[in-house]
């Protein structure tokens, strides 16, 4: 039964079931060191809206993907992501930051900017901007 | 069981001297029987020691108990341990572990992990993780 209510855990259910029906799987990785690295991963459903491909110089011919994902923190609280975090961590450490990766089609894009949408004091939705 | 499954403890870059860096802890372990733990170091360059002690709680996280310490030095290593909450104790005086161990037998409803390290290291990670049955 869906949550129409005008609050945080209306707005986080009426995400989640449309996650559920059009979103897709995808891992949402924390990337901790530079040449030693070690991940956390949290298994998650996402709608990746892709756009244009970029030229990675101007007129050049490789380009870049990037795209926009949107993500529901429920399975984040569910797994307890990312886990034990240093003292010194400011801010949410739910709310990925840039350099973490998603996992998403088969391929590890970066992720370039994180919007946290919070209503009421509640974390209610991400929105990330990914690269790759 | 609220919360079983696999849980990370301590995730970081090591690189200036730690003293006894209380990692965020896990919560709603409630009726947690036992817990595999497994810290990797990935090991860089430089520094002397780290420790990584994880501890679990009977007040709410007020008082934290150690129950396994794992040490590591200048090479990557992966070590493990296993502690359950269903052996038979007898009455023990509690003592935080002073080296490399377990305190088995005593698992309360959260983990946590502290880490303290000596030297400067590079290009080092430490990760510290608990399967919670």
């Amino acid at each position: 039964m869906t949550n129409w209510a005008d609050t945080p855990a209306g707005m986080i259910d009426r995400l989640d079931e449309a996650l559920s029906r059009r979103g897709e799987d995808a891992i949402l990785r924390r990337v901790v060191g530079t040449s030693n690295q070690q991940f956390v991963d949290v298994a998650i459903r996402v709608m990746i809206q892709e756009t244009t491909p970029e030229p990675m110089t101007p007129g050049g011919a490789v380009t870049q993907d990037r795209s926009m994902i949107i993500l529901s923190p429920t399975q984040i609280d569910a797994a307890g992501w990312p886990g034990g975090v240093p003292p010194n961590f400011i801010g949410d450490p739910r709310v990925p930051l840039k350099g973490y990766q998603m996992i998403a089609r088969g391929r590890a894009r970066n992720i370039e900017t994180v919007t946290a949408k919070v209503r009421g004091g509640t974390l209610v939705r991400l929105e990330l901007t990914v690269a790759g | 069981m609220e919360n079983a499954g696999l849980h990370t403890l301590a995730s970081l870059p090591v690189t200036t001297a730690l003293t006894a860096s209380a990692q965020t802890a896990v919560t709603d372990l409630d009726s947690m029987t036992a817990t595999t733990i497994e810290a990797v170091l990935q090991y860089g360059s430089g520094g002397t020691s780290i420790d990584a002690v994880v501890q679990t709680s009977f007040d709410g996280g007020t008082v934290w108990l150690d129950v396994a310490r794992f040490s590591f030095t200048t090479a990557s290593a992966t070590k493990v341990a296993n502690l359950s909450g269903l052996l038979s104790k007898a009455v023990t005086t509690y003592a935080a572990l002073s080296g490399e161990g377990v305190l088995d037998g005593v698992l309360g409803d959260r983990l946590r992990a502290i880490v303290t390290s000596v030297g400067t290291y590079a290009e080092t990670t430490l990760a510290v993780r608990a399967a919670v049955r």
